[in-house]
Order: structure tokens, then C-alpha cells, then sequence
């Protein structure tokens, strides 16, 4: 027997309730083609914030295979050291990097989904690292991905840079930065 | 292609609909999603006991061979292992969003599911302990919003205690 709230008469979607720990900072819908995005002046949340989470649906702009390498800036600095765990077509396998490089892909309607932890954004006594997880289906080049990063400085992040690295972003990627608060 | 801030931020990941299952049941259905966020998140814990793939129908299309794929990753403890479902392979593979282990959990999330312009992208993250763990990206090939979604295993029915979390996040 299929299980419904509906059949209970139950209220389900009127009254969410917002428990104000996790909120929405900034979005960016694209209107064309764009080689990176940069999310700026994130020193101003760091009285109030611990986390910072940006969740994107990415395309990419140019022919010659699906699979692109993106990769992170912070304060305008590449990352140091990254490892990356991709299953595609069929097998698994691991790279690491000396950038923060992340695995995107899409064209058309197909664009991958992308969430990217960053932990401890704020903190000026620890290097910082994020973590990634992404993927996309049924193009010509499926992958799902899971990756960190790791950023050799102690200093806290003022800005946040979302690199195609070669290949743009296409019209209608969407990426969204979110910030999980303090403890008060 | 100006970038919004949100000046006071906006509190968001806003619990939509939590179902335990009191007894087994073949599917569970979230209808009437309001269009007010922008990604969904799916969260399932499963009791001890069960042991299963998942599956998930969007909009109540039953398409598979033409709509749903995925490609999965996953690591048993001694080897890692990825495949690739899609276009007229098992129907059930082609929307199994990842393994529903005893103890353990699953974790989707449907990215831009209100969007028009674009085909959903799911990103899963599942598995058990004492089994294995899982990532998973599928596609249902649709620009359609989803409204519907009816999550069910690959056989047998969904068990009772099992708790599935609806979260909507705004963008």
C-alpha cells in the first residue's frame, strides 16, 4: 500500500518553521556566458557566521568533450593541495592537484550540480579546507565526484572565487552562497 | 548577470514534510511541493533490517528508459566500484538514487528543482556501516518544476520506522 499524508488529512506544507540557523547570503543566475564568479566582501559575515555552503547547477560553454576542470580561489589565491575521488563511465579513480580543481559538466539543458563546504571560513588560526560534492548524469561524459581542498593560510576568507578554469559557465547556471550561523 | 545580496539574509532550509512509517508501505509520495525554494533536500534513515535500492518517480513520470539515468560511485571496504545507468537499462537502476542500508541513511538533493530552463540534476550521498557508501548523480531529463516525488525501493516495500525528511532551501 503507498503511504501518503494526504490520506491522513495532515497539513504538510503550510506552516514551515525556520529555525534561522542557515540562510540564504547572495544568488547569481547567469544572464550569458561567465569565466568565474566571485562572492565578495564575505568579511562582513563573520561576527555571525561559522560555514559558508555554495549550492550551484553549472553548464559548461565550450565544445571538445564534457568534463571541464574548474577550480577555487579564496582571497584571490588558488587553493594548495586538492584530491579528488570521481567515479565515470564505469570505473573509479583519484587525482590530486595543487589547486583546488572541481569536475563540471552539462551542455543545453544538462547542467551538473555542484555543493561546496567551506568549514571554518572565518577562523584566523587554521588553514582552511572545503569540500566538494558534484556531479552530473546521462551526457556524454557521467561523472559524480567528491573532493577536498585544502588552502595553506590562516587567513579569514573575504572572498570566494568560482573559476571555469579554460571553459565559461553558460547561461542559466545558478550559484547560491549560504551561511550556517554561530552558536550565539 | 548581477549578483543578488540578500541584505538582511533570508533564513532558509525550511523543513517542508516528515514521514515515519507506522507500518510498510510500496512508496511514499511528497505531492503539492510549493515552488518557493530552490533545491530540495531528501533525507531517509533506514531501520535495521532493510536492505534495498531506492527509486524515485518525478511528476509521476514513468519513463525510464528515455528520462531517468545515473551515474554511481561506491566502496565496500576492500574496492570501489562505478557504473553507469541510463537509456533503456534496468528501469529500476535508472532512478535508484543509492542503496537504502540497514542503519544507515541517505541524503538526496535536488538541485534547481524549480527551475524551468533546465533538466534536475540529484546528488546523493548514502549508504550503511556495515555495507557500503555511496554517491550518486542523476538526471531526470525534464525542464518541468518538480511537484511530485514518490520514493520506493526496488522490490518489496518500504519499511516501518523508516523517517524521510523534506527540506526546501530558497535561492
Amino acid at each position: 500500500m503507498a503511504f501518503s499524508l494526504a490520506l491522513l488529512g495532515a497539513s504538510t506544507y503550510e506552516v514551515p518553521v525556520a529555525l534561522g540557523s542557515y540562510d540564504l547570503l547572495a544568488t547569481e543566475i547567469l544572464t550569458g556566458t561567465s569565466s568565474s564568479i566571485t562572492f565578495a566582501s564575505l568579511g562582513t559575515y563573520a561576527a555571525d557566521y561559522q560555514h559558508l555552503q555554495v549550492r550551484a547547477t553549472l553548464g559548461r560553454s565550450t565544445s571538445g568533450g564534457d568534463m571541464a576542470s574548474g577550480k577555487i580561489k579564496l582571497n584571490g589565491s588558488d587553493m594548495t593541495k586538492s584530491h579528488l575521488l570521481r567515479g565515470y563511465n564505469g570505473s573509479v579513480n583519484s587525482y590530486d592537484n595543487t589547486v583546488g580543481k572541481f569536475t563540471y559538466a552539462g551542455t543545453g539543458s544538462t547542467h551538473s550540480g555542484l555543493v561546496i563546504d567551506v568549514l571554518d571560513a572565518f577562523s584566523s588560526d587554521k588553514n582552511t579546507t572545503i569540500r566538494f560534492l558534484g556531479g552530473v548524469a546521462g551526457n556524454s561524459e557521467p561523472f559524480v565526484m567528491l573532493n577536498s581542498a585544502f588552502w595553506d593560510n590562516t587567513s579569514s576568507i573575504t572572498s570566494l572565487e568560482i573559476n571555469g578554469g579554460g571553459p565559461s559557465f553558460t547561461e542559466n547556471s545558478r550559484l547560491s552562497l549560504y551561511g550556517i550561523r554561530k552558536a550565539a | 548577470m548581477a549578483q543578488t545580496v540578500y541584505d538582511p539574509p533570508v533564513s532558509t532550509y525550511i523543513p517542508l514534510q516528515t514521514i515515519t512509517l507506522g507500518s510498510s508501505a510500496s512508496s511514499v509520495t511528497f505531492a503539492s511541493i510549493p515552488q518557493t525554494y530552490r533545491d530540495l533536500v531528501l533525507v531517509v534513515t533506514v531501520p535495521t533490517g532493510h536492505n534495498s535500492g531506492s527509486g524515485v518517480v518525478i511528476n509521476s513520470d514513468t519513463d525510464y528508459s528515455s528520462n531517468y539515468s545515473r551515474v554511481a560511485m561506491a566502496g565496500d571496504g576492500s574496492s570501489g566500484s562505478s557504473f553507469v545507468n541510463s537509456g533503456g537499462g534496468n528501469p529500476t537502476a535508472n532512478h535508484d538514487l543509492g542503496a537504502l542500508r540497514p542503519n544507515g541513511q541517505l541524503i538526496a538533493q535536488f538541485m534547481d528543482y524549480s527551475a524551468t530552463d533546465k533538466h534536475k540534476t540529484i546528488l546523493t550521498r548514502a549508504g550503511g556501516a556495515a555495507n557500503d557508501v555511496w554517491a550518486v548523480a542523476s538526471r531526470w531529463a525534464d525542464n518541468s518544476a518538480v511537484t511530485t516525488l514518490v520514493f520506493s525501493t526496488d522490490g518489496g516495500n518500504l519499511p516501518a520506522a523508516m523517517v524521510l525528511s523534506l527540506y526546501g532551501i530558497a535561492s
